[in-house]
């Protein structure tokens, strides 16, 4: 062995650390100002240098005895594959997608779990409904007092009427608005993530919402304010409850792989569906946002029962197109 | 990071679409936590700007809107625009990667943390106000329900990946990917370690010193992991209190290729040691592209997957 051989990994990196370093400090300016930082021709660089580095790392994986080289390569090659493969579509784009296609199309594809979802709702609603109709008392079982806010049995028919027409000041509007706004958006993502749980809490959930709705409905519809009672409730409850429908259909999905994965391993098949469940609930996170519009505001201002049922009509055919029409390939 | 003092956790692979297998080490339970901490005391202290000025301008309205914006935008704002990273997590070199190596969708990030409502802000208003979940319940099944609750909260500790539930949810896994810097190649030139530098001494390095010359059958005694122990040893050479341990392991290697360890005096042994680590690797590389491989000394310990640290010797 004479003295002046130098080991193969120095040449070897001699000759290639020059496009190291450059993709080095293509990969600083990229992760600090994103691709646009770079301009066209270095961006075209980055997938060549990113290649280069992986081939580097595969030799120096097999044959480099020089650990410091082999980590080194090992971050740079990490560090390049997160900058080439991230994210690249803006949210806008990605928003806009996702409203006219990928939400319904999402929406649609657990439209069993929608269903039993609206199921449980209506149940708890009609057991509740049958529960008060027979005896008034058990309203109190269903509708604690601080929701009910005095509409209660004990009202007299003329104080329950004066609620559905009476919005209080017309100050404040929207700060009422963003309080039902976020206090809903709320419940609906915890109800998505308490599918985890296998499920039950939301099963509870959509019982119990049902059973408050089912509650008042009995009360007012006893006292003959039935019409008046559905024009309050119905222009922003088509779209809240369809939404609150949508997150325990959400929760109901995640539940149900978790327990039954099929064929796929548990946690690729929670990943599959949970992702997928992500959008829905975003989605009905904005149909929340319009919901509390409509309560927040529209609901105080206009008294008009015709106009509160249209509305609500326009807003029930609004989401029946959109979830069944949008989005689909056109034949 | 040797400064949490948690278990190292088994590392993240993913397949890259080029076939390679990129390692990711996967972060421990405690520097989430800190990068969770950091993000949000910053969450904190936009909100209580926030809160103040709008609170005395815009009135109650927009104070909750902001809250509930910086409750769920956050993390999906930072993890969207900064591939996989909100401020406290590249703060501590912590990275969302995607299980299977695919690209991150905005889906991915929203079903990973929309969960934080039950994993983090439920228990935590458990824990700062109870009443607020539980104002009409009492005993046991005021405890039960909390015990539940807290579940949630722990459930990183309760898997061997310190996954939370967004990261199942979502497919996701938080990964450690500290930079590495290129330090200088020892095997390049003759001259003793200097201070590790980002970039490499350029041209033709002066020949190795031939005053230490080698046998094959004295390199064929140790292996690759004796000779990266050496690398460190040899980096380490500038710092303080290196001389005893450059002269111990000169003794060592010394005794072990038959050599008298008091030929070589004291100012030489990093050029020594310098010299045999070349040696060694050239030798041991040459294996390699024949396709022999040679793991670790004749000794009697049985060989490791990717043997590191100063043991061994």
């Amino acid at each position: 062995m004479s003295p002046d051989t130098v080991p193969w990994s120095v040449r070897f990196r001699r000759e290639r650390q020059a496009a190291w370093v450059e993709l080095e400090e293509l990969l600083a300016r990229c992760e600090r100002g994103g691709p646009s930082a770079l301009g066209a021709e270095k961006v075209a660089r980055l997938p060549v240098l990113y290649r280069a580095a992986l081939s580097s790392l595969g030799v120096a994986r097999s044959t480099v005895l020089d650990d410091n080289l082999r980590d080194y390569l090992e971050a740079l090659c990490a560090r390049a594959y997160l900058v080439v493969y991230g994210p690249k579509r803006r949210l806008l784009d990605v928003a806009l997608a996702f409203a006219t296609a990928g939400f319904p199309a999402a929406v649609r594809s657990i439209a069993w779990y929608v269903a039993a979802s609206a199921a449980l709702l209506l149940l708890g609603a009609a057991l509740a409904w049958a529960m008060v109709a027979a005896d008034a008392d058990t309203f109190y079982l269903f509708v604690d007092s601080g929701l009910a806010q005095g509409r209660d049995p004990a009202a007299s028919t003329e104080a329950l009427q004066k609620t559905l027409f009476d919005g209080g000041e017309h100050d404040g509007l929207l700060d009422f608005a963003t309080f039902l706004f976020t206090h809903n958006s709320s419940v609906g993502i915890l109800v998505y993530g308490l599918g985890f749980v296998f499920g039950m809490p939301v099963i509870l959930a959509m019982l119990y919402n049902g059973m408050m709705i089912g509650a008042m409905s009995a009360l007012f519809h006893e006292r003959g304010l039935g019409v008046e009672w559905w024009s309050w409730i119905l222009p922003h409850g088509v779209t809240e409850l369809t939404a609150i429908v949508l997150c325990g259909a959400a929760g109901l999905a995640i539940a149900q792989r978790l327990a039954f994965p099929g064929r796929m391993p548990r946690l690729q098949a929670l990943a599959e569906v949970g992702r997928r469940m992500g959008g829905v609930v975003a989605g009905s996170v904005v149909m929340l946002m319009l919901a509390a519009l409509v309560e927040g505001v529209f609901r105080q201002i206009v008294v008009h029962v015709p106009t509160r049922y249209t509305l609500a009509t326009a807003f029930a055919l609004l989401w029946t197109v959109y979830f069944v029409r949008a989005g689909r390939p056109r034949p | 990071m040797s400064a949490f003092a948690d278990q190292p956790l088994p590392p993240q692979v993913v397949r890259s679409p080029e076939g390679v297998d990129l390692q990711f080490g996967a972060a421990t339970a405690s520097e989430r936590l800190v990068a969770l901490a950091f993000d949000l005391s910053i969450v904190g202290v936009i909100f209580v700007v926030c809160g103040f000025l709008f609170a005395f301008t815009l009135g109650f309205g927009p104070v909750l809107l902001t809250m509930f914006v910086l409750r769920h935008g956050y993390f999906l704002w930072f993890e969207a625009r900064g591939r996989g990273t909100t401020p406290g997590k590249r703060r501590y070199h912590l990275r969302v990667i995607r299980a299977d190596g695919g690209p991150l969708t905005t889906e991915i990030l929203l079903a990973r943390n929309l969960t934080r409502e039950i994993e983090l802000f439920l228990p935590l208003t458990l824990l700062v106000a109870p009443d607020v979940l539980f104002a009409d319940h009492t005993g046991v099944l005021r405890t039960v329900a909390t015990l539940w609750v807290l579940g949630l909260l722990f459930f990183p500790l309760g898997n061997a990946q310190r996954l939370r539930i967004g990261d199942l949810l979502a497919g996701t896994r938080v990964v450690l990917a500290p930079p590495v810097g290129l330090a200088r190649d020892l095997a390049d030139g003759g001259a003793p370690p200097k201070v590790a530098t980002g970039a490499a001494a350029e041209g033709t390095p002066p020949p190795p010193a031939a005053e230490f010359v080698f046998t094959a059958a004295q390199l064929g005694i140790y292996g690759e992991h004796e000779l990266i122990v050496l690398e460190q040893v040899l980096r380490k050479a500038r710092q303080p209190g290196a001389e005893e341990t450059l002269a111990a392991v000169t003794a060592a290697i010394c005794k072990r290729l038959g050599l008298d360890a008091a030929a070589v005096p004291q100012n030489r042994r990093a050029r020594f040691l310098q010299a045999f680590y070349t040696a060694q690797r050239e030798h041991l590389e040459q294996g390699l592209l024949l396709g022999k491989r040679r793991l670790r000394k004749e000794a009697a310990t049985p060989p490791a997957k990717r043997p590191k640290g100063p043991r061994g010797w």
